[in-house]
């Protein structure tokens, strides 16, 4: 995880700690801008990495400050992606079938996509917090950090989106159960 | 604290973290970004350490020569300017110095003392300054236009002591006695002599034409301090005692006599209804039915009136008094006191010039005015 990785050693330009650095973050970085609804979750990797390389010698905190650093640059490299693909009227053909492919749900890649569902209809914050906080691990300081607010209103925000999430749920479960009754 | 429910929306929340993809850390990248880490990590290293070097390569330009030979020409200016150096070498230094004009002091026995001579100035004798003459400044008499006149209080005249009068020895009032008899301004108070002057003027006068006046008795409406102004004219009523008051009193009679009863108003302005007497002096006296009011003011004179019954007085109280006491004789007249009539002259107080005695009884207001009753 990135509690092992050193900040310092980062800072010095060490390969391993950059290797292992990567390697943690990469994946949540990818798995985050995916669920966030990116095109190109692998570009927002690439471009958030980048950004932190170039900013950390500049930085200073830990290792958590560092998670939080990390995710509020994912975010506004997934914000500047989607603004992009809103604007990007073609298409290219050679990227056509990768995109069809990403968007498709799969079970290998979404194992619970009634939760996928429900967090795609919250609001864009709220989703964007839930994922912080309960899929990416953050804690709320961290979370807090990331979003830019305190950590006060991050709390309240948090338990707000997470009661409209179980609301969701709940109205898709009272759905699926009356369409059951029905074809009973 | 999360709930069960919750807890179970928030596993399944960190379960998604299982859709993350797994990849291969590509050294390609991790390259870049480590160099980029360096990069942006060096930096401010960088920057500390370029000015370093330029400040060394600064120093090392000069060279060890340089600064050796920029010290020794340090020193020796030093030194030269101080003349510390042997006399020989001070001297070719100044020698050298001297070229670019810059002089710096030379071994002492090289220099040469020429004597100067001396000028004599002649001294100018000066005379002794002469004290200064302070001439007297004259002092300006300013002489006033127009001096200033100190009020000089005019003479007031004294009031003629009235003609002695006897009254008739039947009056309601005849049987007064030598004490009380009213008009002896001596016994007096002297609290009613205040103001004198104004009203006893010319005592005497209001009561010569008794009989005369044109106003109903009973009536009172003088209006305070004009109707002393026409002595005389405030008579009696045939019949009447005529104690009437006080030629040019400016007292303010303001009684209101209600008929049966005496009143002794401000200057000789009051009214008498038939059968009573008036006292008048000086004063804003109200009498209560059945009491009478001596505000009589000094210098009053006895008139006596021919015309008037026996019954009757005719008592002109010229007094200055001003106390409005009822009941009271008051006044320089010395109310005389008749049946219930309380006779209180102030305490201590001494007999005004003003209102000089009177020998006559009946011709006191006071003494008018209580016979009224």
């Amino acid at each position: 995880m990135a509690d092992r990785v050193s900040v310092r050693a980062l800072k010095r330009g060490e390969a391993s700690e950059w290797s292992k650095f990567v390697g943690d973050i990469g994946p949540k970085i990818v798995g985050y801008a995916h669920r966030m609804g990116s095109r190109d979750p692998d570009e927002v990797m690439g471009a958030t990495l980048e950004a932190v390389a170039r900013r950390i010698g500049e930085f200073e905190g830990g290792a958590g400050d560092l998670r939080s650093f990390v995710f509020s640059i994912a975010h506004a490299r997934i914000v500047d992606d989607l603004r992009r693909n809103t604007r990007r009227s073609e298409v290219s053909i050679e990227n056509t079938l990768d995109l069809l492919e990403a968007d498709e749900p799969n079970d290998e890649t979404f194992s619970d996509p009634d939760l996928l569902a429900a967090l795609e209809r919250l609001p864009e914050e709220q989703h964007r917090m839930l994922e912080l906080r309960y899929v990416v691990g953050l804690s709320t300081r961290e979370t807090a950090k990331a979003i830019g607010k305190s950590e006060v209103a991050t709390r309240v925000a948090l338990s707000r989106a997470f009661a409209k999430l179980k609301d969701l749920l709940s109205e898709e479960l009272r759905a699926e159960s009356s369409e059951a009754e029905v074809a009973s | 604290m999360i709930w069960p429910s919750d807890r179970r929306l928030a596993l399944r929340l960190a379960d998604l973290r299982a859709t993350e993809v797994a990849f291969d850390v590509d050294q390609d990248l991790v390259a870049r970004l480590r160099s980029l880490a360096i990069a942006s990590s060096a930096d401010p290293t960088l920057v500390k350490g370029r000015w370093k070097r330029r400040v060394g390569a600064a120093i090392g330009a000069v060279g060890v020569f340089g600064w050796a030979g920029a010290a020794a020409a340090g020193a020796s200016v030093g030194l030269v300017s101080t003349g510390s150096l042997p006399d020989p070498i001070q001297n070719v230094v100044a020698d050298v110095l001297e070229v670019v004009n810059i002089e710096v002091p030379r071994p002492v026995s090289s220099v040469e003392i020429v004597p100067e001579p001396v000028e004599e100035v002649p001294v100018e004798e000066t005379p002794p300054a002469e004290p200064p003459v302070i001439e007297p400044t004259p002092t300006t008499v300013i002489e006033p236009d127009q001096p200033e006149e100190e009020p000089v209080d005019e003479p007031v005249e004294e009031p003629i002591a009235p003609p002695t009068t006897t009254l008739p020895e039947e009056s309601d009032e005849g049987d007064l006695d030598a004490e009380e008899s009213p008009g002896r301004s001596e016994e007096a108070p002297g609290q009613t002599g205040a103001t004198p002057g104004q009203s006893g003027t010319t005592p005497g006068q209001s009561g010569n034409t008794p009989a005369q006046g044109a106003e109903p008795p009973g009536q009172t409406g003088n209006t305070p301090g004009q109707s002393g102004n026409t002595p005389g004219q405030s008579g009696s009523a045939p019949g009447q005692s005529g104690n009437n008051g006080n030629s040019n009193g400016q007292g303010n009679g303001n009684s209101d006599n209600a008929p049966g009863q005496s009143d002794n108003n401000g200057n000789g302005n009051s009214d008498n209804a038939p059968g009573q007497t008036d006292n008048n002096g000086n004063g804003n006296s109200d009498n209560a039915p059945g009491q009478t009011d001596n505000n009589g003011n000094g210098n009053s004179q006895g008139n006596p009136n021919p015309g008037t019954p026996p019954e009757q007085s005719n008592g002109n109280g010229n007094g200055n008094g001003q106390s409005n006491s009822q009941s009271g004789n008051n006044g320089n007249g010395r109310g005389v006191a008749a049946d219930e009539v309380d006779v209180t002259p102030p305490e201590a107080a001494p007999a005004t010039e003003d209102t000089p005695a009177s020998p006559n009884r009946g011709n006191n207001g006071n003494r008018g005015g209580q016979s009224g009753r």
